[in-house]
């Protein structure tokens, strides 16, 4: 069989099958995959860079060799520096890449979950809702109670935060779950907790206001080393389940009905993600507020980059989220020399020529 | 059809067999209370019925991808209360086609049918055996389709796309493999090239296939067997050159034709719709 066409007498010649032909398909493959590989090794290089020149960058000049000796011996130097580098770039510096690693993981489950190229935490309403949250306690100070005041603002943005999405969730459960109309749910979520924001600023006193209009553009600036100790935790929890379902989650970008004959459980695995999807990316806005389009982004970049292979997508995409808000990061100190702009404010500047792109490219190339 | 013939008299042969199945929500079924003949393996049945008959969703009642109720038998097992997971090892349902956006290669496609639902402890480490690898390359090569192995799916054709799918449903080795309208969409040489994968690999590996088809010659030319739907009813069923008769065209489908008879094979001949 494998020798012969099965088709007599076709007019396209089909080239014979042979035994060399099936090792070449396969060691094709192999080097793809070796190939694509070393593009996340390169990320992770790439990052590694973004984190050092982040850290060493800031008003107070720093050189390299001092930073080194700050980090391994910080008793060896003058007090001053060592303050500086070890509770204020480091904690800013490390927030970003944890913050950019968060937000580009559930931004790349939600796209496959959702089966949606426009989801993500920021379009599907969890920053909205976040902001909400922090609104109320910063302006009303109406908070959980038993948090510390210090918490109060990140707790209520990450209940809000939760809250969308399992409002999210169990609107779109009520009428059967239909995937299109939960990221119109989404929509709808944005508009309504943006108007909400936009009443409580409204009612806000003037210090309040400023306050409020501050923690919505997002900044590096609130990362202290309990929060990302915390952020680190949750990624850590989340990011091996959502590797280890990555096969599931490659099948489901091939349709539902699809990867349900295969044998997986969609709903259990669309509930399982959608709650890492809310962990991360809940914590995320709630310590640095909102931060738009690295969840959108962050994905489709890695996509182009190493494809639909969640083996490969996941991290590519979360070491890409890092690497975008690292460099953000640094741009936010040195755009305007002595002025610390807020991050949020620059990876929605970096994020809409990308957003921009991707929208050509799918007209052009897809009818 | 004399091959099917004698198919259907083995006794010890695996068969689905499907009793008073019922597919849809509590109120509104859309197939009642079925009872289908015996369906072998090694068979390809055709399932035929005009549009809004209930034949995909008596299709993928069957595969257990909408609420159904009644008994669907593999082998003397009763595999309707089976979960999902286990259900999907006997059988696959092939969905008309696939997303034309996908970025994934060919390759990656099927190793994802053959890989799906596993789960590794390790950290990314879940990679394929390399029986796995050996598998889809044999598969690509099987089907014609080893040229564009590295091909995303959008680039590809129609054609070669629901060859993919195909593929993706064999590496499963299944027992019972569902197509909901294979050929939809294709030209004539893809429509062959899909049937004559479809058939083959019913034949060799003895699989009980069911397929929806909207173009009765398809079913004429290449089913053992035939089972019309219409209104959610079975109403005939048998090997397609007994039962596809004028009065089952008028009945079922309102059109005014007959079967001819070319060369020992059967043809449809239509004259056109029966005025109301």
């Amino acid at each position: 069989m494998p020798n012969t066409p099965p088709h007599k007498g076709s007019i396209e010649a089909i080239p014979s099958y042979t035994s060399t032909q099936e090792q070449q398909t396969q060691s094709h493959y192999q080097q793809r995959w070796i190939r694509r590989n070393a593009i996340i090794a390169g990320l992770a290089l790439a990052l590694a860079l973004a984190l050092a020149t982040d850290v060493a960058t800031g008003p107070a000049g720093i050189e390299m060799s001092r930073l080194w000796q700050i980090l391994w011996a910080p008793e060896s130097v003058p007090h001053v520096q060592a303050v500086i580098v070890w509770n204020v770039r480091l904690p800013y510096a490390l927030m970003a890449v944890l913050v950019g690693a968060a937000l580009a993981l559930a931004g790349t489950e939600m796209q496959t979950v959702l089966n949606n190229p426009l989801a993500s935490p920021f379009t599907l309403g969890v920053s909205a809702a976040a902001s909400f949250g922090a609104a109320l306690a910063i302006v009303l100070q109406i908070g959980i109670p038993g948090v510390p005041v210090q918490y109060l603002i990140s707790a209520n943005a990450f209940l809000f935060a939760l809250g969308s999405v399992a409002l999210l969730y169990m609107l779109a459960r009520w009428r059967g779950f239909n995937v299109d109309s939960l990221v119109l749910f989404g929509i709808a979520l944005v508009f309504a907790f943006n108007a909400l924001v936009a009443l409580m600023q409204f009612v806000a006193s003037q210090d309040s206001l400023q306050q409020l209009v501050f923690w919505t553009l997002g900044s590096l600036a609130r990362a202290s080393w309990d929060k990302l100790i915390i952020l680190a935790l949750a990624l850590a929890l989340c990011l091996p389940f959502s590797l280890r379902h990555s096969w599931s989650l490659t099948a489901l970008t091939l349709g539902e009905d699809r990867a349900q004959s295969f044998g997986i459980n969609v709903a259990r695995l669309r509930l399982m993600s959608l709650l890492r999807i809310s962990l991360v990316s809940a914590l995320a806005v709630s310590f640095v507020g909102t931060i738009g389009f690295i969840g959108l982004i962050a994905p489709h970049i890695a996509r182009l980059l190493v494809g639909e292979d969640h083996r490969l997508l996941i991290p590519a995409s979360v070491l890409t989220g890092a690497l975008i808000m690292s460099l953000a990061s640094t741009a936010t100190k040195v755009l305007i020399p002595g002025v610390l702009i807020p991050v949020g404010i620059v990876t929605a500047l970096v994020g809409i020529p990308f957003f921009m792109a991707i929208v050509m490219r799918r007209q052009g190339g897809q009818p | 059809m004399k091959k099917s013939a004698m198919q259907t008299s083995q006794p010890d042969a695996l068969a689905l067999r499907i009793k008073q199945l019922s597919v849809g929500y509590r109120h509104r079924s859309i197939v009642s209370q079925m009872t289908m003949p015996p369906l072998y393996s090694g068979q390809l049945t055709a399932l035929i019925g005009p549009n809004g008959a209930g034949k995909s969703t008596l299709l993928r009642g069957i595969a257990g991808l909408h609420p159904a109720s009644g008994h669907i038998e593999l082998g003397g097992h009763d595999f309707s209360r089976q979960p999902q997971a286990e259900r999907a090892r006997q059988l696959v349902y092939v969905p008309q086609s696939l997303p034309a956006g996908s970025k994934l290669s060919a390759f990656e496609a099927i190793l994802a049918a053959a890989m799906a639902g596993q789960k590794s402890v390790g950290l990314g480490l879940n990679r394929p055996a390399s029986a796995q690898l050996d598998a889809v390359e044999q598969l690509l090569g099987l089907l014609n389709i080893d040229t564009i192995a590295h091909q995303r799916l959008a680039t590809l054709s129609g054609g070669q796309r629901q060859l993919v799918g195909l593929a993706q449903a064999l590496i499963r080795r299944p027992q019972v493999m569902l197509l909901d309208e294979p050929t939809s969409a294709l030209d004539l040489y893809h429509q062959c090239q899909v049937i004559d994968a479809i058939l083959s690999a019913t034949r060799e590996h003895g699989l009980i296939s069911l397929m929806v088809v909207h173009d009765i010659n398809l079913a004429l030319r290449y089913a053992d067997q035939v089972l019309v739907l219409h209104e959610g009813q079975l109403v005939a069923h048998g090997a397609p050159g007994d039962i596809i008769t004028p009065d089952l065209l008028a009945q079922v489908y309102q059109v005014k034709g007959h079967i001819a008879q070319v060369n020992g094979r059967y043809l449809l001949d239509i004259e056109g719709r029966l005025s109301p």
